[in-house]
């Protein structure tokens, strides 16, 4: 056995058995958050006052009664649900029609220029319009996150199309392929990456619209929720809501992040 | 109409008559299907003739037209096998790509079997340089997709019938990126196959793969061919290679792409690696590689822009 070798033998045989990398990057994740609680304690001691900043520790109190109380999951699922069906409504119309002026010149020169000039109208400024549509509720939520989610997913696809690899067309042609393959079988999947790449943003996009939508346009969820408590001056409520927002944000762009590979299997190293 | 139409100045055929071509791909695909080679019938031989008449291809690059190819009169019998053989840049791949409806010509005029050609359909299979299988599908789905373009009823059988024949039945569940470049090659060919097409383009299929694996795939292709009788119009620009495989070379010159000289090959087959020992093979080889040497000459001294 030489130099290196013995080195490496006693190396092993001393170091610790490796975490997996799930449970090291759960340990990172813990002293990071365990940091910021620290900070946040520090900072909410020194202020001392609740109403401008309550500690941690009141947070997860007001967290502990308004879950007990069952309010907070009433507006969890009041503001998921406008979410995902505004978000399937901007998938469904944003996907085919991305697909559609990808592939028809005539459609994408009438259409485009559309688009283009709504797109940079923020959501926030289709609520009063929303309001006046739809009223108060779940509607104008439905049309505000569905807004948010469109361009993301529309733009992303649309350029996916756009990008399709003449070859592949061509191929597709000289084994019997016509319009409706090509757009299904050829163009759709080749920019599978891009449209999920935009049904990701988009959903981010969405959720952060349904608490705008809320603050105004609705009498539940956890932007309406959040209003209300500040309105109280429950500031720890109003930060029970910002968490969860938070939370549950991660938890929707992970939950995509883990069936990507089922949706681009070709895509796996 | 669509943009990709367009952008390739091709017009839009007639619905119906897409839907004829289609009708009569699956018709041959199912005649000649899982039947031996040798009781192929007589009609089928009949297939695939070619016709170039009059063909000129003209590019606009930069507000200037540049003439890629001039004045191609070109026929080719059913069944024959012939080999494009031409210096870097002289239109072969034009060429081909005209034959298969992928380039409208300038001037001029395609027919297959009497039927003029105005966009890429299942007459003819192509075999393209590289990186054409779907990234998305599976070897099996690739070569199924033609079969499954077609109407037929067993798509996946024919697959797997044609994934065997290019010895990568064992890789059908694989992605492409998962295979090497001469396994994607060979399903590349597979799937051009399995529409059993009276007609195969193949464009310099084999210029990525090193000398063994080449002269490997050359000899399964010539079996192939001898199996299925399609004509095959093969771009190289080597000469062995034209020489091993072809009836019938066309030997292109450049600027414009035209056609310098059409050599018949009338060495027997089947072929093996031993036919460079025979007779007429050392004459042939010198007489074509003069030819192409004069071209790529042209070329380097610059009397060609
Ligand atoms: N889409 C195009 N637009 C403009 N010019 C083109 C286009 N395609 C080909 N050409 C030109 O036409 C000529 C012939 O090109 P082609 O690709 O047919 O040559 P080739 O013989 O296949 O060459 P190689 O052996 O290098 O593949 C070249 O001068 C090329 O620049
Ligand atoms: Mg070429």
């Amino acid at each position: 056995m030489d130099r290196t070798m013995q080195s490496e033998y006693f190396k092993k045989a001393l170091r610790l058995p490796a975490l997996p990398a799930w449970l090291s990057g759960a340990a990172w994740m813990a002293a990071g958050l365990g940091i910021l609680a620290l900070i946040w304690t520090l900072v909410a001691l020194r202020l001392n006052n609740p109403v401008l900043l309550p500690t941690p520790t009141v947070v997860l109190e007001g967290f502990y009664q308004l879950f007990a109380d069952g309010l907070l999951l009433k507006d969890v699922v009041a503001s998921l649900k406008r979410v995902f069906i505004g978000f399937l409504i901007a998938s469904a119309i944003g996907v085919p029609l991305a697909m559609l002026l990808a592939y028809f010149v005539t459609l994408r020169r009438l259409i485009l220029p559309v688009v283009n000039l709504i797109r940079p109208i923020p959501p926030i400024a289709w609520i009063p319009i929303a309001i006046l549509w739809f009223g108060i509720g779940d509607k104008p939520s439905f049309f505000i996150t569905a807004i948010a989610a469109f361009f993301p997913i529309f733009l992303n696809s649309f350029f996916g199309g756009i990008s399709v690899e003449d070859q592949h067309l061509n191929a597709a042609r000289c084994l019997g392929a016509k319009k409706v393959s090509l757009v299904v079988r050829i163009m759709f999947p080749s920019a599978l990456p891009m449209i999920w790449t935009g049904l990701k943003i988009g959903l981010g996009q969405s959720w952060m619209a349904v608490v705008t939508a809320e603050l105004i346009a609705a009498q539940s969820g956890l932007g309406y929720m959040i209003q209300v408590s500040r309105l109280n001056l429950e500031t720890s409520y109003v930060l029970v809501g910002m968490v969860t927002i938070g939370v549950l944000g991660s938890l929707m762009a992970l939950a995509l992040t883990s069936v990507e590979r089922y949706v681009l299997p070709w895509k796996q190293k | 109409m669509s943009f990709i139409g367009k952008r390739h100045g091709l017009a839009e055929t007639p619905p119906v008559a897409a839907v004829a071509a289609n009708a009569l791909a699956l018709q041959r695909l199912k005649e000649t299907r899982s039947m031996p080679a040798r009781q192929l019938p007589a009609t089928r031989a009949a297939q695939g003739a070619i016709r170039i008449e009059n063909v000129s291809v003209e590019f606009k690059r930069n507000g200037a037209t540049s003439i890629a190819v001039k004045d191609i009169n070109i026929e080719i019998a059913a069944g024959e096998f012939t080999a494009l053989l031409g210096p870097s840049g002289c239109g072969k791949s034009t060429l081909l790509n005209v034959i298969g409806g992928m380039v409208r010509p300038t001037r001029g005029e395609t027919c297959i079997d009497g039927m003029a050609v105005r966009e890429p359909s299942a007459t003819c299979g192509v075999v393209f340089q590289q990186h054409s299988l779907f990234p998305w599908m599976t070897a099996l789905d690739n070569v199924a997709f033609g079969p499954r373009m077609l109407g037929h009823e067993a798509p996946l059988a024919v697959a797997r019938e044609f994934l065997a024949m290019v010895g990568l039945e064992k890789f059908a569940r694989a992605y492409p990126a998962q295979l090497s470049g001469g396994m994607q090659q060979r399903v590349g060919i597979a799937r051009a196959l399995a529409i059993r097409p009276p007609v195969l383009l193949m464009d310099e299929p084999f210029g990525a793969l090193d000398a063994q694996t080449r002269s490997i795939m050359q000899e399964e292709l010539l079996k192939i061919w001898s199996e299925l009788k399609t004509t095959v119009v093969f771009v190289t620009h080597d000469v062995d290679e034209a020489i091993f495989l072809s009836d019938r070379i066309f030997v292109m010159g450049n600027a414009p792409g035209c056609i310098k000289d059409d050599i018949r090959v009338g060495l027997d087959r089947p072929r093996t690696p031993e036919v460079v020992q025979s007779p007429g093979y050392g004459s042939l080889h010198r007489r074509v590689n003069r030819l192409i040497r004069e071209e790529s000459m042209k070329v380097f001294n610059g009397t060609v822009n």
